[in-house]
């Protein structure tokens, strides 16, 4: 076979290309692979999968993914790795791999390639089905593939059966209801350097299968005895295949703990490929079957009603000696060994099942947990059903007496470097249940959520309830029960579950028709939901406070524009629109003569303000409503909610039209003055065209709809266009708009001008649990009519006193901007009848006013509106700032700017 | 690859036509006909119509505001298809195997449980008002 070379922590090696990184590792010689993450303690590889508990690495790559275990890598031309001591770091560059995502619907799915597995799949090919084949390893026959033997013919005709899809590096991770299933495909990394640049690297299938048929297999498991971790100690499978078929030649001379006839199968092997075999050691006390009698007959000397109680290490850490203790004469001896093959029998991979809430069974035959399901819908095979072969035997034994000593070094967990002893520490602060021990001592949360620790944390606490019982154990692991597992089974990466949908293609970006000009003249933008909006439209040298000061003054003194195209359009139309108007916003809309804007405001039934904007009536049975940017898709799914499922017999039709037409507000004393220059065809004179009043006019021919709406409490007119014209019309403004020094604003300006009028921002001003009568809005709510949310306001807690209610904050120093967001406690913090000085509100909106020249904020506060005057603290860190209560309006409270 | 699509795998697979025990995580709206289940949202109990405020006790109003049915078992719920047609309907659905059961149109005739299949000893309570 062709060799290739890969690096391992910045040593370069050769290996057979597709072969486990962990084997060629070994055959390189490399047994110790890291330390253990909180013991610091040598560790090698142990296992043949993704139970691998020691040998985890990171990629050195493009990709950097880090927590992979070494037996799972496949070598390649241009692999590199390096060892990690049981905590992966991130890279710092992002992942440039592709990932991708398919979805499947099949007849019959199977997890788990072995021979439980093509065989359920033949039987459903026969029955005529479709059948999906997913298996982890990069090619079928489960077991098969570690023994280095070809399938029966049988089988191999399983594959080739057009009605078969095999998917090899297809690994189930979660099992749903309802047979849906999540899986991963590792599809390039163990291409190497000749993988294709176009292809996905990782692909999440998510599968819908009529029927599903588990066969996923099991692993093998340890014993509990003192140093059970040093390297040289492997799990005997794991030891005889790497020896046996990927030609590890650094073992001389072995020692083979067991509890079943595995670990007779595994000496074999190695007695095979060379290894002296100085014993078996098996706790059972006799056993039978063509494996014992097989190694019996090779001269292997085996002994029972023994096992292995300790090891010892030579100066590096690696095993060079086993002490056995023999049960038949209760003596000890060592015997020099640098391999320990560690057969504790077989726990079948219960993961996916319990994913949907199957309790696995125990069965003391097989000491293990089984699954054995067969609905029309899910059926197990293979060894989690319970076939395990023929010669196998095992007995319930996880390990001899350790005294304290010996259990400090009996490792339960090795990525936890959980010891027997923390176990009983556990228990002797009192705890029973499997799933509290595991959340005391850390058992089975690592990388490989207890795939090779929880058994034999089972397995230990049978014998230390057993003793907490009064005597001899008689708990079986089926008092315990096995540990809940949770997708996924393996570690997936974010990358791949974010897929294509990565950077830009996260979430989609809205722009308005005059995002471009924004950006040409130099906006700072700032994300407001999905829409990208001007921030501020600094000038050379300016900072956002400078570019804010003249903006405000610009739109107090002066004109100034905005795009407000963001602002959620809704036309409403239909015979009983006003009707439904009436029924959605606290205020009445019936009576809202055509051609005028009224401001509205809705509560849900609980009587919560949550939504608020402008509406006009465009015609008898026609509206436009305007709500928050933000809260656009809400209201309309709001209003087609209660249209659908409660008014049925209503004729009204909503149509989103925030897109169709782009809203320009034109803002300041100059105003009229300019706008007026562009329009000829109607008068813009305050008493030709009040405020609250919307007009149709024509610029350049192009028609617009114009309103006296303000946002910023000055004179200032809305103009609607068609979306495509909103740049020409924009443009003419600017133009024109020299001579009176017109300025763009961005919406902090917006924020500055609007907070000063006291006009809220429904979810900035409010937190979920105001009235209109909390908002000091009491003259919006209508006493003439029925609407969402009223019968509400009757409830004794929304009438109560201490509700918090929206107020104004006068900071007592000029400069001093308090952080929103700051809590609120009654003056100098006196503590209330608890002692505790409790907060009484918290500030919502501040600003500096460039037109008051001082700081001033909005703010929630308990009673807050029968408590004007009152000064308050707002402890800030370690200073404490204090602050006047007034009301919320800053600015004109006449409103004689805005109606001017 | 030969793999069918869903409708064609629905078609195949549906012989019991009350309701479909595989929909896996699929909901049948009525106007567009299986899809995922992230399309849509939730909108609590079904049936619960809104009361004449007027004639309530706040008690009454209250329990009408905060209160719904939660049984283990089938349950009639609302849902919206949100990221679809965004058109209400209601739904039967299993509350402990997440079991979908038949669609039906608001003010159209319910169609009955699907039957008290596994795990549902509770059962479909409007709630009392």
């Amino acid at each position: 076979m062709s060799k290739v070379s890969f690096s391992f922590d910045d040593k370069l090696y050769d290996g057979k290309p597709g072969e486990p990184m962990a084997a060629a590792l070994l055959r390189n010689g490399v047994l110790s692979i890291t330390n253990s993450t909180y013991h610091g303690r040598p560790r090698c590889i142990m296992g043949l999968g993704v139970e691998e508990p020691n040998a985890l690495v990171q990629l050195v790559s493009a990709t950097m993914e880090s927590m992979l275990p070494a037996t799972v890598i496949e070598v390649a031309s241009g692999l590199a790795a390096r060892s990690l001591t049981g905590i992966g770091a991130l890279p710092e560059a992002p992942d440039e791999a592709r990932y991708d995502k398919t979805h499947r619907y099949v007849d019959t799915l199977v997890i788990g390639a072995g021979l439980a597995g093509l065989m359920a799949a033949d039987e459903h090919l026969r029955a005529g089905r479709e059948v999906l084949l997913i298996d982890d390893k990069g090619g079928p026959g489960g077991h098969l593939r570690h023994l280095g033997q070809e399938l029966p013919s049988a089988l191999r005709n399983v594959l080739t059966h057009g009605s078969l899809t095999y998917v090899s590096r297809c690994t189930a991770v979660g099992l749903y209801d309802q047979n849906y299933v999540v899986a991963i495909e590792r599809r390039s990394d163990h291409l190497g350097d000749s993988a294709p640049a176009t292809r996905a690297r990782i692909r999440v299938w998510h599968i819908r299968a009529d029927q599903i048929v588990l066969a996923p297999g099991a692993f093998q498991r340890s014993l509990i005895f003192a140093n059970n971790d040093r390297p040289g100690i492997m799990l005997s499978h794991a030891a005889a295949t790497y020896v046996a078929l990927h030609d590890v030649r650094i073992f001389r001379r072995a020692v083979v703990a067991t509890v079943d006839n595995q670990g007779y199968r595994d000496a074999l092997r190695l007695h095979h490929a060379g290894v002296h075999v100085h014993g078996i050691y098996d706790a059972r006390p006799v056993a039978t079957g063509p494996s014992v009698d097989a190694a019996k007959a090779e001269g292997i000397s085996v002994h029972f009603r023994s096992t292995v109680l300790d090891t010892a290490s030579n100066a590096e850490g690696t095993l060079n000696s086993v002490t056995i203790h023999d049960f038949n004469t209760n003596e000890q001896f060592q015997t020099a060994a640098d391999l320990l093959a560690v057969s504790g029998g077989w726990t079948p991979i219960v993961d996916l099942a319990t994913h949907i809430g199957i309790k696995p069974k125990w069965s003391d035959e097989h000491a293990a947990f089984l699954v054995r399901h067969a609905t029309d819908q899910l059926r197990t095979a293979g060894m989690l059903a319970g076939d395990f072969g023929g010669d196998d035997e095992p007995s319930v034994f996880f390990g001899p007496a350790l005294d304290d000593t010996q259990a400090r070094h009996a490792y339960l967990d090795l990525q936890r470097d959980a010891t027997l002893h923390d176990l009983r520490r556990a228990v002797g602060a009192g705890l029973s249940s499997i799933e509290h021990i595991k959340r005391y001592t850390t058992i089975g949360t690592a990388h490989d959520q207890g795939k090779t620790s929880g058994m034999l944390t089972i397995g230990a606490l049978c014998q230390l309830n057993g003793i907490a019982q009064g005597g001899k154990s008689s708990v079986s692991p089926a008092d315990i029960g096995t540990l809940s597992f949770r997708p996924p089974y393996v570690p997936v990466p974010f990358a791949a579950l974010a897929g294509r949908e990565r950077g830009i293609l996260s979430d989609p970006i809205r722009i308005t028709p005059l995002h471009q000009w924004h950006v040409e003249a130099g906006a700072v933008f700032e994300d407001v939901g999905q829409w990208k909006r001007p921030w501020y439209f600094p000038k050379p040298g300016e900072s956002l406070e400078d570019a804010v000061r003249r903006e405000c003054m610009a739109a107090r003194n002066g004109v100034a524009m905005m795009d407000a195209s963001t602002l959620g359009k809704i036309d409403i139309q239909g015979p009983d629109a006003a009707d439904f108007l009436d029924r959605i916003y606290t205020n009445m809309f019936s009576t809202l003569p055509e051609g005028q804007c009224r401001y509205g405001l809705m509560c849900k039934v609980d009587g919560i303000v949550f939504d608020d904007g402008v509406t006009t009536r465009l015609g008898k049975n026609h509206f436009l409503m305007t709500t928050t940017t933000g809260g656009a898709a809400r209201v309309l799914a709001w209003l087609e909610e209660w249209l659908q499922t409660e008014w049925p017999d209503l004729k009204v039709y909503c149509t989103s039209v925030t897109e169709h037409i782009s809203t320009i507000a034109l803002v300041g004393p100059k105003s009229r003055q300019l706008l007026q220059e562009l329009v000829s065809d109607i008068d813009l004179a305050k008493s030709a065209f009040p405020f609250m009043h919307s007009r149709v006019a024509t610029i350049d021919g192009i028609p617009v709809r114009i309103a006296r709406i303000s946002f910023s409490g000055e004179l200032a007119f809305e103009i609607n266009v068609a979306w495509g014209y909103a740049r020409h019309i924009w443009e003419r403004l600017w133009t024109l708009g020299r001579r009176y020094d017109l300025t763009p604003y961005g919406t902090e300006t917006m924020h500055v001008l609007r907070a000063e009028k006291g006009y809220i921002i429904v979810g900035q001003d409010t937190d979920g649990t105001q009235t209109p009568y909390d908002l000091n809005m009491s003259w919006i709510v209508s006493k003439k009519k029925e609407f969402i949310g009223k019968r509400s306001f009757q409830l004794p807690y929304l009438k109560a006193s201490g509700r918090s209610q929206l107020v104004g904050l006068q900071p007592e120093n000029d400069d001093e901007i308090i952080p929103e967001g700051a809590y609120i406690t009654v003056l100098n913090g006196q503590p209330d009848e608890h002692g505790k000085t409790r907060h009484t509100g918290f500030v919502t909106s501040s600003y500096h006013s460039p037109t008051l020249g001082r700081a001033f904020a909005l703010a929630l506060v308990a009673d807050g509106l029968n408590r004007m005057g009152e000064v308050v603290s707002v402890p800030i860190g370690k200073k404490v700032l204090r602050a006047t209560i007034c009301d919320a309006v800053f600015i004109d409270k006449e409103n004689i700017r805005r109606d001017s | 690859l030969r793999f069918c699509g869903l409708k064609e795998f629905v078609k195949k697979h549906d012989t019991k036509k009350n309701f479909l025990r595989y929909l896996m995580l699929h909901i049948p709206c009525p106007h567009c006909g299986l899809r995922n289940e992230t399309e849509f949202h939730y909108g609590a109990e079904a049936g619960v119509a809104y009361p004449d405020s007027n004639e309530l006790t706040d008690a009454e109003w209250a329990k009408f505001l905060h209160i719904r049915a939660n049984p283990k078992g089938w349950l009639a719920e609302r849902w919206v298809h949100f990221a679809g047609c965004g058109r209400w309907f209601n739904l039967w659905r299993n509350t402990v195997t997440h079991e979908i059961g038949p669609a039906y149109l608001p003010f159209t005739t319910q169609p009955k449980a699907p039957g008290l299949a596994r795990g549902s000893e509770g059962g479909a309570k409007q709630t009392d008002l």
